[in-house]
């Protein structure tokens, strides 16, 4: 089997992994970083969003060997104790139900906040057209992302 | 130090080989902080942690806050010392722990409250006695008792050993309303938010044990179809399979699909797998021609037929069950099949290691794991350890046993090897336990005073019990589907009232789904009742007004008290919210229903103004709830719940549907199963009624009304009347 360098939340480790097995497994299913969830497979959900040289993708779409030698960050590399700024909008707004999808919501967020820092409701709508939150926590999760935008200019 | 708190539990929890293995026991190490456990349900430690155990299954709906809430509030403790943790799975124990219906909280109130309340006296009794003084001179407050003579505290946390010398009060005194620091107040956040924004918590998927192999299964698109033969060489470039093998059909309550389960060392090559093999079917006669268009045919026919069983006779009702004189005002409504679609697809591991299984995962209702599914295998239910893990949402799909009695299928084929059985997105979608599918005559005579004179609501569908129950043909359980309107259950004051179900033969497998029968019972009666205003010439919201006038309170059919006025009151203030009664711009349209959701007491109104364009994109310029579930406890999870509420129904009404052809379900996943997303979801005013009264449930109660509501908005702004969901297959977007 293939070894490839991923370079995930900075650290840089081998994986020994088919070289078409999506980015998605080799991250929780190797490397144990099951922050990043699987929700359908084939990219119409959103749940295993994750990034990618600091843009947002659905890691269940990129075969594990095309992400070597790219940096992809996880739900795992924000911080420890939840004090990413988008983090932190989560828990003052209080935002999840199940908790399921949310790893990719926030993932979402944080490449929406790099884009545009201030996002306007168009932008919001476009970053999150393609993730689904069963739970329907989308009110919250719009504000939160707004939240997240105002402590981003302190 | 005395350790009575933990025989008592012992007591409770029946014995049994899991026993050594439950978390309350644990503490019976000797080393580690010395704790008392006045109930099965709190433990207090001399580290200053209260551990407040939850049998409910977390999946969204907060349990694991709003629960610990109600313990915490009765005990006086300080929400910063309490920690939730699941209480694992005890075969014969005397907890409940199966949750659906919005019935934890409405069930758990008041035993949790004399549970808080008992360890609360025991504290200051133990206090008392440290002071030499009357247990009437002390108090409790924020994890410390006070002597209300000296002002001096003690906390909790010195007062373990004493305290668990001291009988167990069995009438504890429980707290005032007025006096609740917790319950009904804000600011409370999700007890494992922490766990969720920083990808830490463990649902069923993200179990890894040593040794795990990964299960998916090939199973047969078709109810009642059997494998006929498989082709290992389709799958013989695949790197890393265990093993092959056909798993059975379980039978009635399980009913699972015969398939091929493919076993592998890494998920990934089970899931290559499943994609390359190729496998045949033998399908039963007959199976192929059913479809989802067909279904409906089948439906509408039945209901001109004599129906299996007539219900809810009252009054003087037409004789022939079908209306025969132009006075009388009938409608036909279709509601579709829809599946659950939880964003963590459904999954379980197991392990079958010397005559008994060990099984991890999300379950709404573990008891039918540890009964039916074990009885499949010859077991009886102390033969399967459950670990109970978070549910990435349930929705009523995890009530069902299908996917733990696969999981332990293939767990047997493979002694002593944990094995992870997954659906993957497309499996979830496809072998879900839809909503059933229904069609829905309803008819009417307006009488002198507008009201309805006569009403009848013929109703044809598969019952859900044929299915999860495993009661196919029983005539009462047919009947229980009639339940939101229908089921002896009206809940406006009709004089004479007549409904019939009829049974049909469902292509699908049928299961609850969120706020169960009120979504078509309930959604059909709130667009009927537009429809008769209409005819009355009257406001839609008056006209409700006067059909719940003089309505008596009383007992429905199903237990609950239902108080008429409490529904009037929550439809007067969202229409007094909406400004019902302003002008508006021209093509502006109002809508309204109510829903009175009896497994939990709650009473619930949807407004929504809304324009639609000439190409038929809905535009919604409001949308307001008002709803009163008696006493809220955790005021920021409930609103969360309607807001979800909220979202589910709009899903349901604008997008989702479920078809079938050829016997088989066509959606495999979000792109073709359409749910709402962030863009297609307007604001939403939330109005919630104050109320010291018992609480009610949250989960489904928010649901039902959102359908009706905007249909009839819809037919407000364009004068279109749609009698079927989704309403995207009339042309309507969002």
């Amino acid at each position: 089997m293939p070894t490839y360098q991923l370079s995930v939340n900075g650290k840089k480790q081998s994986v020994d992994v088919p070289a078409d097995m999506p980015l998605l497994w080799a991250l929780r299913d190797v490397l144990d970083l099951t922050g990043t969830k699987y929700g359908c497979g084939v990219g119409s959900c959103g749940a295993c969003t994750v990034l990618l040289n600091g843009k947002p993708v659905r890691s269940c779409q990129y075969p594990a060997s095309v992400c070597a030698g790219k940096e992809i960050i996880t739900i795992e590399g924000l911080s420890e104790e939840g004090t990413h700024l988008v983090q932190r909008a989560w828990t003052d707004l209080n935002v999840p139900q199940c908790g399921y999808c949310q790893s990719g919501q926030i993932m979402t967020t944080v490449a929406l906040l790099e884009q545009h820092p201030q996002p306007n409701d168009e932008q919001i709508d476009e970053a999150f057209a393609g993730l689904v939150c069963r739970c329907g926590t989308y009110a919250r999760i719009k504000k939160a992302v707004l939240r997240a935008a105002e402590l981003n200019k302190k | 130090m005395n350790r009575r708190g933990f025989i008592q539990l012992s007591s409770c929890l029946s014995g049994g080989w899991v026993l050594s293995q439950l978390a309350p026991l644990s503490a019976l190490a000797n080393d580690g902080p010395d704790c008392f456990q006045p109930s099965p349900l709190i433990k207090l430690c001399s580290d200053g942690k209260i551990i407040v155990y939850v049998y409910k299954q977390e999946m969204g709906q907060g349990v694991q806050t709003s629960l610990p809430i109600i313990v915490a509030e009765e005990l006086e403790a300080d929400l910063n010392n309490v920690v939730a943790e699941a209480l694992p799975y005890a075969a014969g124990n005397k907890f409940n722990y199966s949750t659906g219906g919005s019935t934890s909280v409405l069930y758990e109130y008041t035993p949790l409250r004399k549970a808080g309340a008992a360890a609360r006296e025991m504290l200051i009794a133990a206090a008392a006695q440290v002071w030499g003084i009357s247990p009437d001179n002390c108090r409790a407050q924020k994890s410390r008792v006070i002597n209300t003579i000296t002002n001096q505290s003690i906390p909790y946390k010195d007062l373990i050993t004493k305290a668990a010398a001291l009988p167990v009060p069995k009438e504890p005194a429980l707290k005032n309303y007025k006096d609740f620091s917790l319950i009904g107040k804000s600011g409370i956040k999700k007890n494992n938010l922490k766990d969720i924004v920083t990808g830490r918590m463990k649902y069923g998927l993200d179990l890894k044990l040593p040794g795990m192999l990964y299960a998916v299964i090939v199973r047969c698109p078709v109810m009642g179809g059997k494998v006929k033969s498989w082709d290992e060489s389709s799958v013989k470039n695949i790197d890393g399979l265990v093993k092959l093998f056909e798993m059975k059909e379980m039978g009635a309550q399980l009913e699972t699909r015969s398939g091929v389960a493919i076993v592998a060392k890494t998920r990934w090559s089970a899931l290559q797998a499943q994609r390359l093999l190729k496998v045949e079917w033998i399908y039963p006669d007959g199976a192929l021609t059913r479809s989802s268009a067909g279904y409906f045919s089948e439906q509408s026919a039945k209901l001109k037929q004599k129906p299996d069983v007539v219900y809810d006779v009252k009054g003087n009702v037409i004789p022939e069950l079908s209306p025969v004189t132009k006075d009388w005002v009938s409608a036909g409504y279709q509601i579709p099949f829809v599946a659950h679609a939880a964003m963590e697809p459904l999954n379980c591991t197991a392990q079958f290691k010397d005559g008994k299984f060990e099984l991890w995962g999300g379950f709404q209702n573990p008891g039918k794991t540890a009964t039916v599914a074990a009885k499949y295998f010859g077991l009886g239910s102390k033969d399967v350890f459950i670990n109970l893990m978070p549910l990435g949402g349930g929705f009523g799909r995890r009530l069902g046993a299908d996917y733990s009695a696969e999981a332990m299928q293939v767990a047997q084929q493979i002694p002593g090897a944990p094995v992870q059985l997954m659906f993957t997105r497309e499996d979830d979608m496809k072998f879900d336990f839809y909503r059933p599918a229904s069609t829905h005559q309803l008819s009417a005579m307006l009488g002198a005073d507008k009201r309805p004179s006569g009403w009848q609501h013929k109703i044809a569908i598969a019952p859900v019990a044929d299915f999860m129950l495993g009661m196919k043909g029983s005539k009462n359980w047919l009947s229980m589907e009639a339940e939101g309107g229908a089921y002896g259950d009206m809940y406006y004051n009709i004089p004479a009232l007549q409904s019939a179900v009829t049974r049909t033969e469902s292509p699908l497998v049928e299961g609850w789904w969120r706020a169960v029968n009120f979504t078509y019972n309930n959604v059909v009666i709130e667009c009927f009742v537009d429809e008769l205003a209409k005819k009355a010439g009257l406001d839609p919201v008056a006209y409700r007004l006067l059909l719940l006038k003089d309505m008596p309170a009383g007992k429905i059919k199903g237990g609950a008290l239902y108080e008429p006025e409490r529904l009037a009151a929550v439809v007067s203030l969202a229409a007094e919210k909406m400004d019902w009664n302003k002008k508006r711009p021209a093509g502006r349209g109002l809508g309204i229903a109510c829903c009175f959701y009896n497994h939990a007491k709650a009473y619930t109104a949807h407004a929504f103004e809304v324009s639609v364009s000439k190409t038929k994109k809905v535009t919604i310029h409001r949308a307001i709830v008002a709803t009163d579930v008696g006493t809220v406890i955790d005021v920021d999870g409930f609103r969360n719940q309607v807001e979800g509420g909220f979202v589910w129904g709009l899903s349901a009404v604008l997008k989702s549907e479920i078809t079938v052809a050829k016997g088989a379900v066509q959606e495999s996943g979000f792109f073709d199963f359409q749910v709402c997303r962030l863009p297609d979801v307007p604001p939403l005013e939330i109005h919630v009624v104050e109320s010291s009264r018992e609480p009610g449930g949250a989960g489904e109660t928010s649901v039902p009304s959102v359908m009706p509501a905007l249909i009839n908005a819809i037919a407000a702004a364009t004068g279109e009347r749609i009698r079927t969901m989704p309403i995207k297959n009339k042309g309507y977007t969002i």
